[in-house]
């Protein structure tokens, strides 16, 4: 039986009851010691209702308010772009689908774009910037590249690729690889904005930003666990491993060793002149989400079970590991800033470790009301987070952790 | 603990780790995983279905009987001391049928939130489900999960021919539980106007809002309600529904297909005489229903021995009084 029917027509069995006179050929007339269904003590008493067609009909819409209601809530894309400086301004998702020219001090918006923004249309990729031109692709798929030379930016070419876009694009020869939802990788002519090559990679959702190297451009997929090199001339592919699992970091080439964090808890760093052979894997505690950071020979990379690891670039062993208390969650990639690793957790607070050997330095609750899911942005020993409520805050690392909330209420 | 805690902890948690690892053990397919919950919670739930089975066959046996004290009875007290007497004697449990279908309730509601956290809708969504999984390796491995199932995308809104297949199949189980023998009563006149806004209406609704939701949540209705089907049928029979009942007249006249005459299918017997029935002579009369409130006002009962007639003999019945002690 289903659910809602028989639940309603048990209680439809329980409501006998007073046929309406219409529906019952005998006259039906209280008596006089009768005063109405409500008034005995009997608790079978009140089922005694009018059997009507209302009383159905409310209780239908009962029903379906129960599972309205207990089924609500739909969440919705915001998108998590970071923030990316413009000379000495800052490029922030102010609010779901635009994108503010800010002023960092005062949180003045210099322009916005777009003007007449759709929540529907939020930005995961982090915008690119290559000299005075910006290149935006927001979740929809629209491509943008805008000039930002001027007060107000000037949109130079738009194409619309009709997919979800989640991966920052990669700007590699004078081409913009944008990768999809779809699996494909779209090649569009920086210069004016044509499509040279749309590659199918037979693999599902792209989330990572592709890395780009001597011939070649790597992705990994998410749903198959397969990265592959594409030929940057023929789109043909070149190689493809199954070795690393579902990824959704950004790839991340030193040399010829490609690093890719995935969600098989693992960091797997490929030999892109060995057909992608694995010269190594390392295992974490959870999954590895946000893009790996490369410094000298040391790896570092944290999970979203709250542990911040430092490996080693050539051999995969550990160096260290730091592990944040209370249930932390890192998504945004680690940054580092005067010999600290600084990794800001989803919840808001931030890590500041010691890069040589794991010990915490300080840590600050930079956040009240919202989570860090994009990159932070670093300027000077500044860094910048943008929240998922669009708060941005301004933290400084050499100040031991010292934050202030700068204004996006006129960039929105 | 708050309720929303409660409700995570003990039910959605270890749903969705529930439905990963059945994703793993059908070859990665979540639609499949889907489709092996729904039967596996038939299953559990089977001992109150199979009641609430019994109890909605007991319903339609008396359902003459009912007609009659709703005759004879315009005093609405009496008129429902003798239904709840006749539910007695029968051993029907109106509330009966409620245990499965309130059970299924925070399932379904379970499941529509289930299936949002682990196809993930949005991509934070689907980062979201890093927390919910348990450490285990079997569950942490399958993520993340496929989405495609039969052409569709699991967690998109449910197409045409699913939410057609939902419709299909509710406006089918409505169809087999009505029992149109019954239209022959008029005192059931009401609720058969009932179960006809009904066939309709349910599945309406339900379909609308199967093609706003994740199609895996479509799936899981459309599997469980034919199970429904399949066990209704065995256990309570299709009453005088007819395939032949789905064509258009001059179609069945055309192939010469007869429609089954009401109250002779399995599921829709006919009022069975009663030696003890409730006759005019021996029970109140709409004539002395003021007295006979009068009456109970002074302690004193009026008429018992005409109103304890409507037994039905069916060994089903039996049982069920066996069953329920």
């Amino acid at each position: 039986m289903n659910t809602s029917t028989s639940i309603l027509r048990a209680l439809a069995s329980l409501f006998h009851v007073k046929q309406s006179p219409r529906s019952n050929p005998l006259p039906l007339t209280p008596s006089k010691g009768e005063r109405g269904g409500l008034d005995l003590p009997s608790p079978r008493r009140m089922f005694h209702v009018k059997q009507s067609r209302r009383s159905m009909l409310a209780l239908v819409l009962g029903a379906i308010a129960l599972l309205g209601v207990a089924c609500g809530g739909i969440q919705q894309p915001d998108g998590w772009a970071a923030p990316v400086g413009i000379g000495d301004r800052l490029l922030v998702q102010a609010d779901t689908g635009r994108l503010s020219l800010i002023d960092p001090a005062t949180g003045a918006a210099v322009w916005q774009f777009p003007q007449d923004h759709e929540s529907s249309r939020p930005f995961y990729a982090t915008p690119v910037l290559d000299g005075d031109a910006l290149y935006l692709v927001d979740y929809q798929g629209l491509v943008t590249r805008l000039r930002t030379g001027g007060t107000t930016p000037q949109s130079e070419w738009v194409m619309d690729l009709g997919e979800h876009v989640v991966a920052t694009p990669l700007l590699h020869a004078g081409s913009l690889y944008v990768a999809t939802e779809e699996g494909r990788v779209h090649i569009i002519n920086a210069d004016d904005g044509t499509v040279a090559r749309a590659v199918d990679t037979d693999v599902r959702r792209i989330w990572g930003s592709p890395a780009g190297g001597a011939g070649a451009v790597y992705i990994a997929d998410l749903d198959n666990g397969v990265t592959l090199a594409i030929d940057t001339q023929t789109g043909e592919r070149v190689w493809a491993q199954e070795i690393s699992g579902p990824s959704a970091a950004d790839l991340v080439l030193n040399r010829d060793l490609l690093v890719v964090g995935a969600f098989d808890h693992s960091i797997h760093a490929l030999d892109v002149t060995a057909n992608g052979d694995e010269r190594w894997a390392f295992k974490g505690d959870g999954w590895f989400m946000g893009r790996p950071l490369i410094e000298g020979d040391t790896v570092y990379a944290a999970t979203m079970r709250g542990t911040v690891y430092a490996i080693d670039l050539v051999s995969g062993e550990q160096r260290w590991a730091f592990t944040a208390p209370d249930e932390a969650e890192f998504r945004a990639a680690p940054l580092l800033v005067d010999g600290m690793l600084v990794a800001p957790a989803r919840d808001g607070r931030v890590f500041a470790l010691d890069a040589a050997n794991g010990q915490q330095q300080w840590m600050q609750d930079v956040v009240s009301d919202g989570n860090v899911n994009a990159d932070p942005y670093l300027d000077g020993t500044n860094i910048y987070l943008v929240t998922s409520r669009h708060d941005l805050v301004r933290v400084d690392v050499s100040g031991g952790g010292a934050f202030q909330s700068v204004p996006l209420a006129a960039a929105r | 603990m708050p309720i929303g805690a409660i409700w995570q902890t003990f039910l959605e948690t270890p749903l969705i780790n529930i439905m990963v690892g059945l994703s793993v053990l059908t070859f990665g397919s979540y639609g499949l995983a889907i489709l092996v919950f729904t039967v596996i919670t038939r299953a559990l739930m089977f001992p109150l279905t199979l009641r609430m089975l019994h109890s909605m066959r007991a319903l339609q046996e008396i359902q003459p009987q009912m007609a009659e004290i709703q005759k004879k009875y315009s005093d609405p007290r009496r008129r429902n001391e003798e239904i709840m007497k006749m539910y007695k004697t029968a051993g029907v449990n109106p509330l009966g049928c409620l245990g499965p279908q309130l059970l299924q309730f925070p399932i379904f509601i379970a499941l529509y939130q289930v299936i949002r956290i682990t196809l993930g809708n949005t991509p934070e969504g689907v980062l979201d489900l890093s927390r919910r999984l348990y450490e285990v390796e079997f569950v942490q491995g399958a993520v993340p999960l496929s989405r495609t199932f039969l052409g569709m995308d699991l967690g998109e809104n449910g197409n045409f021919f699913l939410v057609f297949g939902v419709f299909a199949a509710m406006w089918l189980q409505q169809r087999i539980s009505t029992n149109r023998s019954n239209q022959a009563t008029p005192a059931s006149a009401n609720q058969q106007q009932m179960a006809q806004m009904m066939q309709w209406m349910m599945p309406a609704v339900f379909s609308w809002f199967v093609w706003l939701s994740p199609a895996g949540l479509g799936v899981y209705w459309f599997a469980s309600t034919a199970i429904g089907i399949i066990l209704q049928w065995m256990f309570v029979g299709p009453g005088d529904f007819t395939w032949g009942s789905l064509l258009p007249a001059p179609l069945r006249e055309a192939l010469g297909i007869t429609l089954r005459e009401p109250g002779t299918g399995r599921g829709s017997r006919p009022p069975r005489t009663q030696p003890n029935a409730p006759t005019g002579g021996d029970t109140e009369s709409r004539t002395n229903d003021a007295s006979s409130g009068d009456e109970r006002q002074n302690g004193r009962r009026s008429g018992r021995q005409g109103s304890r007639a409507t037994r039905p003999s069916s060994r089903s019945s039996r049982r069920r009084r066996h069953h329920r002690g």
